[in-house]
């Protein structure tokens, strides 16, 4: 399970782009977590090697960050974000509501393997409270009455092929916004500041 | 309710950070530079000395916008002269419960941020500066790497700017998700790739900050204060606010409030105006039943202090402070102790584990809680929330601990009534808590 070539690329592309080696860990490990959405020990290592530094640290540094995966995940990493803004807006409902379609195993993944439910805290996405990221997208607001059709839509988005970056990149054009799948992270899609009821 | 506000509306005594946040494809340098992107840096690197600046920035007080208030200009002026490297890290972090307005400034005008940096860096003899961003930021990321691309083509950044003597690089730093990391001393462990816990000071990071360099570390809005007053000089900043507390402050809203969002207001504005005029009021007309000032973080504002000035002092009258400026509003129907609980679960969340009371006092916190929350609570079990909190005020090694006992301290202050009535069999004539 080598790294692939354009992993290493962009290993050495971050590498030349810090002052010092160390600081390449992080960003190279998130890299390597891109190629199957997780890090098996031997990649950790690996990336560690390939930057001259020792894996143990790379391990714990694995561990303590929420948004580096040890274990497998599916193609859509969900976190749902529970933190008292999005509470106050009723995120337990919508945390139920996705228990109920996705039926997660212990470790929050879905039988059919499209999906890992999380559970975060803030993400900076308040005023669409409730909201949950959808690997890089923010998803809001969210309605627990909606949350399978919501689900239906990243379902059929998954057969096209279409799973990172749904909206991350505004170069890409205008929001897919489908009915109960509203992104608030595009540029001007769903402003910050809006008029709500 | 009527439609849309404009903006103008809303930011009756003239914008300042946020001006130009509806203007499409700020990103774009030329779109930029025609909105006077840069013009301050290029006034610094033809009028001034890195001192005028650091000067002009420290007469025109601006005061740390990440949560503490220290001044920005005083901070720099702590940075050893002479050669040698030094760093600006920029603080993109924000994790904090309630807190989305770095994230809009970056999203919609990065360069005005690239250019606070490059002025910081010109002030304190920085050469590489850091912008550290929580990694859930993608977008954010991705549009500051866009204007620092193109500001680099454009002789902005890089080496011998505008035909100075001055060089800068500036790195997109993109964090992995942990609130801990946007705690100074923290952010700069993760930089340097170790386990993001917060180191104790002395050294502070203008000595020994990081890669062991003397650093700057600010909030990115205090940064994004800058090229304007370099621009219009620090009388023009000091026209806005109160005289002790200048300028703007973007406040994020959230909770319980018709229309959540960002609104860059005078420093003082009230929290009556903000929520019922900018707020637009609590869905269904229903009460207020107290406001958090900061985010998780700081002692609560009950509802018949709403008209207390949000600046830097008025708050410390009532035990708080203005922090981050991220309100969050919580109506009559809130349960206290599972709003409580729901916060200090945050906390324990993100203790990074490396002081023991903060460790095991916030799952203590905790558990109680539950416990109450659950109607199995006894008695003694106020008492104990009060002591824990003691056990980790003050006697931990960054704010996060002291952070986590605000919520126990002030829901206990104001609305002890609500535990008790789930405890079952609670005595009515309680001995007086301790609450303060
Ligand atoms: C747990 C914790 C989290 C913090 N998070 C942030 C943050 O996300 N952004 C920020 O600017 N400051 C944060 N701070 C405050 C920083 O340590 C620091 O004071 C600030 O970045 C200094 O910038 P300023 O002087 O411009 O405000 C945090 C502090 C603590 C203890
Ligand atoms: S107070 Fe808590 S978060 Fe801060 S260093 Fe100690 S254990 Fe870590
Ligand atoms: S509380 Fe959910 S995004 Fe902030």
């Amino acid at each position: 399970m080598a790294l692939a070539p354009e992993t290493i690329a962009e290993i050495e592309r971050i590498r030349a782009a810090l002052p010092e080696a160390r600081s390449a860990l992080l960003p190279s490990l998130k890299a390597a977590q891109g190629e199957r959405g997780w890090l098996p020990q031997e990649t950790i290592k690996e990336v560690a090697e390939m930057l001259g530094l020792d894996p143990n640290p790379a391990y714990m540094l694995a561990t303590f960050y929420t948004m580096l995966h040890t274990e497998p995940v599916g193609h859509y990493v969900l976190e749902v974000c529970r933190s008292l803004p999005c509470y106050l807006r009723g995120s337990d409902g919508v945390t139920e509501a996705l228990r109920a379609e996705l039926q997660p195993d212990e470790h929050g993944n879905s039988a059919d393997g499209l999906f890992s439910l999380k559970i975060g805290e803030c993400l900076g996405d308040c005023p669409h409270a409730p909201m949950m990221r959808v690997n890089d997208d923010f998803v809001g607001p969210l309605d627990a009455a909606t949350i399978p059709e919501t689900l239906a839509i990243l379902r059929r988005r998954a057969e096209g092929g279409r799973v990172r970056g749904l909206m991350a990149d505004p170069a890409a054009g205008p929001a897919p916004n489908e009915g109960p799948l509203t992104f608030s992270n595009a540029i001007q899609s769903l402003p910050l500041t809006r008029v709500r009821d | 309710m009527s439609g849309a506000i404009t903006f103008e509306q809303l930011m009756p005594a003239g914008p300042n950070l946020t001006e130009h946040r509806h203007v499409p494809n700020m990103v774009d340098l030329e779109v930029a530079r025609s909105r006077g992107a840069y013009e301050g840096l290029a006034k610094a690197l033809a009028e001034y000395t890195p001192e005028q600046v650091t000067g002009v920035v420290m007469d025109a007080t601006v005061l740390g916008r990440g949560g503490a208030g220290f001044p920005a200009g005083r901070k720099w002026s702590f940075i050893p002269k002479g050669p040698g490297q030094k760093y600006l890290t920029v603080n993109a972090d924000e994790s904090e419960p309630g807190t989305f307005s770095n994230r809009e400034l970056m999203e919609t005008t990065p360069h005005l941020l690239i250019e606070g940096i490059a002025l910081c860096c010109y002030a304190v003899g920085a050469s590489r500066a850091f912008i550290y961003i929580r990694g859930e930021y993608i977008h954010a990321a991705n549009q500051l790497n866009r204007a620092i691309d193109a500001a680099r083509a454009a002789n902005l950044l890089g080496d011998k700017i505008l035909g100075s003597d001055f060089n800068l690089e500036v790195f997109v730093f993109q964090g992995a998700g942990a609130y801990i990391c946007g705690e100074e001393t923290a952010l700069l462990e993760s930089i340097e790739g170790n386990r993001p816990m917060p180191r104790s000071r002395p050294p502070f990071p203008a000595v020994a900050g990081l890669y062991g360099k003397p650093t700057v570390i600010n909030n990115v809005e205090t940064i994004a204060n800058i090229p304007a007053i370099i621009r219009n000089g620090a009388d023009w900043y000091k026209a806005f606010g109160t005289p002790t507390s200048p300028g703007t402050k973007v406040y994020s809203l959230s909770g319980h409030v018709r229309r959540p969002g960002n609104y860059e207001l005078n420093l003082g504005i009230s929290l009556r105006d903000l929520i019922y005029e900018y707020g637009q009021g609590v869905p269904g007309d229903r009460a207020v039943k107290v406001v958090l000032p900061s985010g998780a973080a700081a002692p609560w504002i009950p509802a018949d202090a709403l008209d207390t000035p949000m600046d830097y002092d008025n708050p410390r009258k009532l035990g708080t402070i203005l922090g981050s400026a991220s309100v969050i509003v919580m109506d009559e129907t809130v349960s206290i102790p599972h709003a409580t609980l729901r916060l200090i679960e945050f906390f324990n969340h993100e203790s990074c584990g490396k002081c023991t009371p903060c460790r095991e006092g916030t799952l203590w916190l905790v558990k109680a809680l539950q416990r109450i929350c659950a109607g199995e609570g006894v008695p003694e079990d106020l008492q104990l929330l009060l002591n824990v909190c003691d056990s980790i005020a003050g006697k931990v090694l960054c704010a996060l601990g002291d952070f986590a006992v605000s919520p126990v301290q002030s829901s206990l202050k104001y609305f002890r009534h609500e535990y008790e009535a789930m405890i079952p069999g609670y005595p009515t004539a309680a001995p007086a808590l301790a609450t303060d």
